[in-house]
């Protein structure tokens, strides 16, 4: 069987153009994945799901504003900014409703998006983030890269030049096992976040956690989301395991899920079949 | 003013270089990280008519040399009780710690109580007080500097001054304190070979120091007069080391120093120094 081709597209949204990875034939009927990456990757992290994904939906998985081959707007890093991003991409392709699964920042956008749109994106699914203003402290507790990264323009200048260094270590030690990525991985990541105003970017993601809290309480306030949730967190290495769970139960009524066995945080490329497993029967389930 | 005298002990295992100045009731001061013992210097120049001064490079810093290993506090702390038994033959005396000087100093008292007259430590708390020591992350650096594989050697080489002067003007309230001739000098030291390592080290020992002191706790509380002072302005910790040190010892004093961040000695010297002639008098021989 062939594998479905992983097309590069890409969506001029004015004040800012996205760059995304498309699979799977979009006739009509046939429901939409949205896949949506974290810091310090880009779409590409899906690579090892897409294929099969592409079988039964039409999968697209973007660059998020500022990373990878999208644009980078000096501001609007919150995560209410970046899924409206989203959201009008999946407009400018004329899709209606969306599953959306997120890893790391992309699953705090996941909810933005969906808290924003509860008809329109029919389940959700967490990777390894819990989802800033939950009630807790769960998104930077113990988590001493949340900290530094908020530094105003210090990790711009301690990491310029040295986005192998500083990103590779993220890659080594954040997974069940330090050889998770090959050289090769690495360098693609490295090279999306050492062009100018990539860092930057990134850590604005960070930046933004303060106004992703307030934002997303005022959006509970209105209300759980009550669309399936699949919450999974890594177990091993500086995986979330059971607090990604925990998290999204304080932030939606019908969520599944638990710790995905062998996975440090880099679920979708450490375990992407048992994720599939997971993923899979989920999305066929959901309404 | 006293003239200051630079001076090397060689203790087998580090050679620590020293400064030294006046006369009278001797004082121990110990400085913190990012620094070396030249953050005294104005506190020395106000203190000398009154004291003789003795201003040690910890173990790793500044011009003393830098051993692979030895960063726990203890260890740290057992350098500068044989300075001050074995090589300068005083007995007893006031010690002082800023910043990493605090947790030292601790353990020189745990270690020597009868030597130790008073005890101030300065805009710090203990690892082992009970408390999260780094406070969940919030205080990033600790988390960054205690990172395997030596990462923060590898993004500060060559960049020592920028990341130093970062951190210093983060956590000062008076940030023309500590002027661009001061960094040089601090930069100077630490962007020798292993300058930096050292004083990561001391971040990555934190795990052994909580183990120490909570060890220490159980066994009892410092007896000797303790004054526990915080920056009372932007970037100072307030009443947070007094708070920590009211675990590790009976009787303790805590203030906060006005218009002052973390770097009290060299941005309120004069506050400073007057409050430590008060409490050295109140604690003659």
């Amino acid at each position: 069987m062939n594998e479905p081709l992983i097309e590069h597209a890409y969506a001029d949204l004015d004040e800012v153009k996205l760059h995304y990875l498309r699979a799977g034939e979009s006739r009509a009927g046939r429901p939409a994945v949205l896949l949506v990456h974290g810091w310090p990757q880009t779409g590409a992290m899906w690579r090892k799901v897409i294929p099969e994904l592409a079988r039964h939906y039409l999968v697209l998985a973007p660059d998020l504003r500022g990373l990878g081959d999208s644009t980078r707007p000096q501001t609007g890093y919150d995560k209410r900014t970046l899924a409206n991003d989203l959201w009008r991409l999946l407009r400018s392709l004329k899709i209606r409703r969306c599953h959306a699964v997120g890893h790391d920042w992309g699953a705090p956008t996941v909810f933005a998006l969906a808290v924003a749109h509860r008809q329109a994106v029919r389940s959700v699914v967490a990777l390894d983030a819990p989802v800033p203003g939950d009630g807790s402290e769960a998104m930077a507790s113990g988590r001493w890269h949340h900290f530094f990264h908020h530094a105003p323009d210090l990790p711009e200048a301690l990491v310029a030049g040295r986005e192998a260094v500083y990103l590779g270590h993220f890659f080594r030690h954040w997974g069940a096992r330090t050889d998770v990525f090959s050289a090769e991985e690495i360098a693609e990541y490295v090279r999306a976040y050492s062009r100018p105003g990539a860092l930057r970017a990134g850590f604005n993601l960070y930046r933004a956690m303060a106004q992703d809290a307030r934002d997303n309480r005022r959006a509970l306030a209105k209300g759980k989301l009550k669309m399936p949730v699949l919450a999974l967190g890594g177990p091993e290495g500086r995986g979330r395991g059971k607090l990604a769970l925990e998290s999204w139960q304080r932030v939606a009524e019908n969520v599944q899920g638990g710790v995905l066995e062998g996975a440090g945080h880099w679920i979708a490329e450490e375990k992407p079949r048992e994720l599939l497993d997971r993923l899979l029967p989920f999305l066929a389930s959901a309404p | 003013m006293s003239e200051l005298l630079h001076r090397f002990a060689d203790l087998g295992e580090v050679r620590l270089h020293f400064v030294s100045a006046g006369q009278g009731d001797p004082v121990l001061l110990l400085h913190g990280w990012p620094q070396t013992w030249y953050e005294w210097r104005q506190v020395i120049a106000l203190l000398a008519s009154r004291h003789r001064l003795i201003a040690p490079d910890m173990r790793g810093l500044g011009d003393s040399s830098r051993p692979a290993a030895g960063y726990d506090k203890a260890t740290v702390a057992s350098d500068l009780e044989r300075l001050m038994r074995e090589v300068l033959n005083i007995p007893r005396y006031h010690l002082v710690g800023h910043d990493w000087g605090g947790p030292v100093a601790y353990a020189l008292a745990v270690r020597a109580p009868g030597a130790v007259r008073t005890l101030t430590t300065i805009d710090v708390t203990m690892p082992g007080d009970g408390s999260d020591f780094s406070r969940g992350g919030q205080r990033w650096h600790h988390g960054l500097h205690r990172e395997p594989e030596a990462l923060m050697e590898r993004l500060t080489e060559g960049r020592e001054r920028l990341y130093l002067g970062y951190l210093i003007r983060l956590l000062s309230h008076r940030v023309h304190a500590i002027g661009e001739q001061d960094l040089d000098e601090y930069a100077r030291c630490y962007a020798q070979p292993g300058g930096m390592r050292a004083g990561f080290e001391y971040y990555r020992a934190i795990p052994q120091d909580v183990a120490a002191n909570e060890a220490n706790r159980a066994r009892g509380r410092l007896q000797m007069p303790v004054l526990a002072l915080g920056g009372g302005g932007r970037g100072g910790r307030g009443l947070e080391p007094a708070q920590s040190m009211r675990a590790m010892a009976a009787n303790v004093t805590g203030e906060t120093v006005p218009e002052s961040g973390h770097f009290v000695p060299e941005e309120q010297p004069g506050w400073l120094a007057e409050r430590l002639a008060r409490l050295f008098a109140e604690h003659r021989e």
